[in-house]
């Protein structure tokens, strides 16, 4: 993914949809909530963790994020997903239960079980990145006293990778350019220079940040922005959330629908 | 080595967010220390992006056609020091978690320790600084760098491994996890040493300053003095402990790998169901299942009939499609309510 | 105004700063600093921020004159705008980093989002509080770094290669804000069309030394002057404001 795919989340996450709007705070909560009561279902309790689609899916059609957008971060974690579901394929054979001529395994239930479990918590995360601007949630870390070194560090880290990166991409294309046939990639006896050089520059560079910053009387701990105090929709909204979060985890929907079928029939 | 979510037991998890919790706080005590003025923050977080745009750049490797590029643990620590290069990776860890999907928010800690704590605070001061103790020289550059990388990948992925195995989640034997690991990682750490060395002698020979200022950042873990890391490992284990007496009482899942490592060492093909443990978690997932007979859990009757396992399918299907098409009917009545 | 007194910066590893500079800027004067690379135009801005320290002399703005105990109370006083904007723009957003001075003067959160957006209007520039500095274009960066130092209200404005990654109509832009602030302005530059449009007066510098202090067309019109400088004497300037309406 590039640089450019953060700046898409950055203008995402300056939306007004009423999730916008509800208090970092809550959110992040929220988040973790969820993924930890998706995480804690059993290895292969896959129908039950179906219901918990609901909250990426509502809050993916409140906030307008592009479904391709959750496509390509579910790409990105695939491989360990893909990883650990073959690996349980491979090793589980245990027949749960036969459904016409296919015999589902343990491991094959497994394997879908992972695949859920990785779409539905790069959904929680991403739902939290593009519907919070950055500051507003480091803000929040300020709050909950996480210490302010690191936070600093962090949004500064955050400012200058989209320089970083076109510095570096400059650096490469020059190369490449004078690379001739060899241009596949940088050849491993020139990464000192082009690696030591580019730190030489990043540390000019923060020397340069470090004099603006005094310029405007840094002294050590810097200025930040504040957040917003909760509201009582707020308050609601997490209630919701974390309680239909555990309800839907304690009540397996899905066997609840299939009595109710099978005793239908 | 980035660890996705699914991987993880909200346990394990939980433990190596509080170990990596200790370890930000520990780092930013050193950095901030004797540091009253704020200079080393810009060159910190700036180092930071430029660890993450550096792996963008491919090196290609003579001989073997393959490419690698630079992790950054070591070589943020020798460039900054191993406290505030703790704090620039914890950044961009953070930063690759929340913004581009690599590793997951629960396994946030876990890849923080894998990839910040054991480079950074053990292998650079237990490998790296004794090599070099002795004097600068090119050639204890390179063996320093190589050995340092190479050892801090190994550990790391070893923990991987140990991390996702006491999850439970996966399923591959212990043994050839870990043989399917460790080659590849020593590879790349032999490769990844190899860069660090030349960026650092090129570093070392135009500004040698930034090098010394760096070994001299915080007290550094010594064998004699492990001072400071000792509040990291205390935590872990208690987190470790508590976590461990706490979930065993609730999770369904966490005898799961329990079950699976006992099977593993006594070599017994099917399950026990005699563990304590376990017994207690079958009767919480029964006192909690509202249909546990249909349930897909690991504990659910293996012997449905037909009928009731396409019930149980269909049950699935209608709830997947209700929790979907909740979205979509969202979305449309937003659309008609701004038209 | 602004006072340098026989102000003597040298570097560290023995590289050349300034020397014996002196010169008095009043308020609301605006006065080019020009000069071949290498000259010091920047080291001299630095020193008068207080961020390189004084080997010899002083530097005085508002009767201040800087120490170590005064320098947030004296920088407070002057701002300097930094010739590459990505240098002094390091928050998640402009509004961040406009907060960022007040902030640190100590003025409260609302207090300094109140001054923030002051400053962001008196510069028409509302559009890109909110954005990121990676999305801003060249201009923007140089208004959003301007901003950035006039909302501490200094008396005093230094700036270093104001249009290093303008386009023209960025240029005009800025001059037309620049030429509606009060402060006393010093601008080291190279663009001598840049300079005469705003500035009436100039300071020469030569290898560290401040070479001729007079009335700007003189100097630019000034052949062989110019030359000693390693600068190119200019065509006729037009008069300021004519030309860039």
């Amino acid at each position: 993914m590039s640089a450019g795919a953060a700046l898409s989340l950055e203008t995402l996450s300056m939306g007004g949809s009423p999730l916008h709007r509800v208090h970092p705070g809550v959110k992040m909560v929220c988040a973790f909530a969820l993924i930890v009561l998706t995480l804690s279902f059993g290895r292969t309790d896959v129908a039950a963790m179906l219901p918990f689609l609901l909250y990426p899916s509502v809050a993916i059609g409140i906030t307008d994020i592009p479904v391709g957008l959750l496509a390509r971060r579910m790409a990105a974690a695939l491989p360990f997903a893909a990883f650990a579901g073959i690996s349980n394929l491979l090793s589980d054979h245990a027949v749960m239960f036969r459904l016409g001529g296919l015999a589902v395994t343990g491991g094959m239930a497994a394997c879908a079980g992972i695949l859920l479990r990785t779409l539905l918590s790069v959904s929680y995360a991403l739902v939290l990145i593009a519907a919070t601007p950055f500051p507003e949630i480091t803000a929040q870390m300020r709050r909950i006293h996480i210490p302010g070194i690191f936070i600093q560090t962090l949004e500064m880290t955050y400012r200058y990778i989209g320089t970083l990166t076109d510095e570096t991409r400059g650096l490469t294309n020059a190369y490449r350019l004078r690379a001739g046939a060899d241009d596949a990639g940088v050849r491993l006896a020139r990464a000192g220079s082009l690696v030591g050089g580019l730190f030489l520059r990043t540390a000019d560079r923060a020397e340069r940040i470090l004099a603006a910053m005094r310029c405007r009387g840094f002294e050590a701990n810097g200025a930040s922005v504040g957040t917003r105090p909760a509201h009582a929709s707020d308050w609601i909204f997490l209630a919701a959330v974390c309680g239909s979060g555990l309800l839907l985890r304690i009540v397996d929907v899905p066997a609840l629908i299939a009595s109710v079928i099978a005793g239908m029939g | 080595m980035h660890m996705a979510d699914a991987l993880l037991h909200p346990a394990v998890g939980g433990v190596m967010w509080a170990a990596g919790a200790a370890a930000i706080g520990v780092s930013a005590k050193k950095s901030a220390a004797g540091d009253t003025s704020g200079s080393r923050l810009p060159l910190m977080a700036v180092s930071g992006a430029f660890v993450f745009a550096a792996q963008m750049i491919n090196f290609t490797i003579p001989g073997t056609g393959s490419s690698g590029h630079i992790g950054g643990g070591i070589l943020l620590a020798a460039l900054l020091g191993p406290f505030p290069a703790l704090l620039a990776i914890a950044s961009v860890l953070l930063i690759q978690c929340l913004f581009f999907a690599d590793g997951g928010l629960i396994a946030y800690g876990a890849n923080l320790f894998n990839m910040g704590v054991i480079p950074c605070l053990l292998a650079y001061p237990l490998v790296f600084k004794p090599i070099m103790s002795k004097g600068w020289t090119a050639w204890r550059l390179r063996a320093a760098s190589v050995a340092a990388v190479a050892a801090g990948l190994l550990a790391g992925a070893f923990g991987v491994v140990l991390e996702t195995q006491v999850s439970g989640i996966t399923r591959l034997p212990f043994g050839a996890f870990v043989l399917l690991m460790m080659p590849i990682h020593l590879a790349i750490g032999i490769v990844e040493g190899i860069i660090t060395a030349a960026v650092l002698s090129y570093v070392y020979a135009a500004r040698p300053e930034i090098l010394e200022r760096a070994a001299a950042v915080g007290s550094t873990v010594t064998p004699a003095g492990a001072r400071s890391l000792r509040p990291v490992l205390l935590t872990l284990a208690a987190a470790a402990l508590v976590t461990g007496a706490l979930l065993s009482q609730f999770a369904s899942s966490f005898p799961d790998g329990l079950e699976w490592s006992i099977e593993r060492t006594a070599g017994s093909a099917e399950l026990e169901a005699d563990a304590p443990a376990f017994r207690r978690a079958q009767s919480v997932q029964d006192a909690t299942a509202f249909m546990p007979d249909y349930g897909f859990g690991e504990n659910s009757e293996r012997s449905e009939a037909l009928g009731t396992a396409s019930a149980g399918v269909v049950g699935a299907v209608i709830t997947a499609a209700l929790a979907v098409g909740a979205g979509a009917a969202v979305r449309a009545v937003k659309r008609k309510r701004a038209a | 105004m602004l006072t340098a007194r026989n102000l003597t910066v040298t570097y560290p590893d023995g590289g050349r700063g300034v020397e014996d500079v002196s010169f008095d800027i009043e308020s609301g004067e605006s006065v080019a600093l020009a000069g071949g690379n290498g000259a010091g135009k920047t080291t001299l801005l630095l020193a008068l921020v207080g961020i390189l320290p004084a080997k010899a002399g002083s530097v005085e703005v508002g009767g201040l004159r800087f120490s170590k105990e005064n320098r947030v109370e004296y920088r407070r006083a002057v701002g300097l705008v930094f010739q590459n904007p990505d240098d002094m723009l390091f928050m998640p957003r402009a509004l961040d980093d406009i907060m960022f001075g007040p902030r640190n003067l100590g003025l409260s959160e609302t207090e300094a989002r109140q001054r923030a957006y002051e400053v962001i209007t008196e510069l028409g520039i509302d559009h890109l509080a909110e954005r990121s500095p990676l999305k801003l274009s060249g201009g923007e960066k140089r208004m959003a770094g301007l901003a950035a130092v006039l909302a501490m209200r200094p008396s005093a404005l230094l700036l270093d290669e104001p249009t290093a990654f303008l386009d023209p109509r960025a240029r005009r832009v800025l001059i037309r804000a620049l030429e509606r602030l009060p402060q006393a302005k010093l601008i080291a530059t190279h663009d001598l069309a840049f300079a005469g449009a705003l500035c009436s007066r100039a300071l020469l510098l030569k290898e560290g030394r401040l070479y001729a202090d007079g009335p700007r067309d003189d100097l630019f019109r000034d052949e062989r002057l110019m030359d000693e400088c390693g600068l190119e004497a200019s065509l006729p300037i037009p008069a300021a404001g004519v030309y860039w309406r």
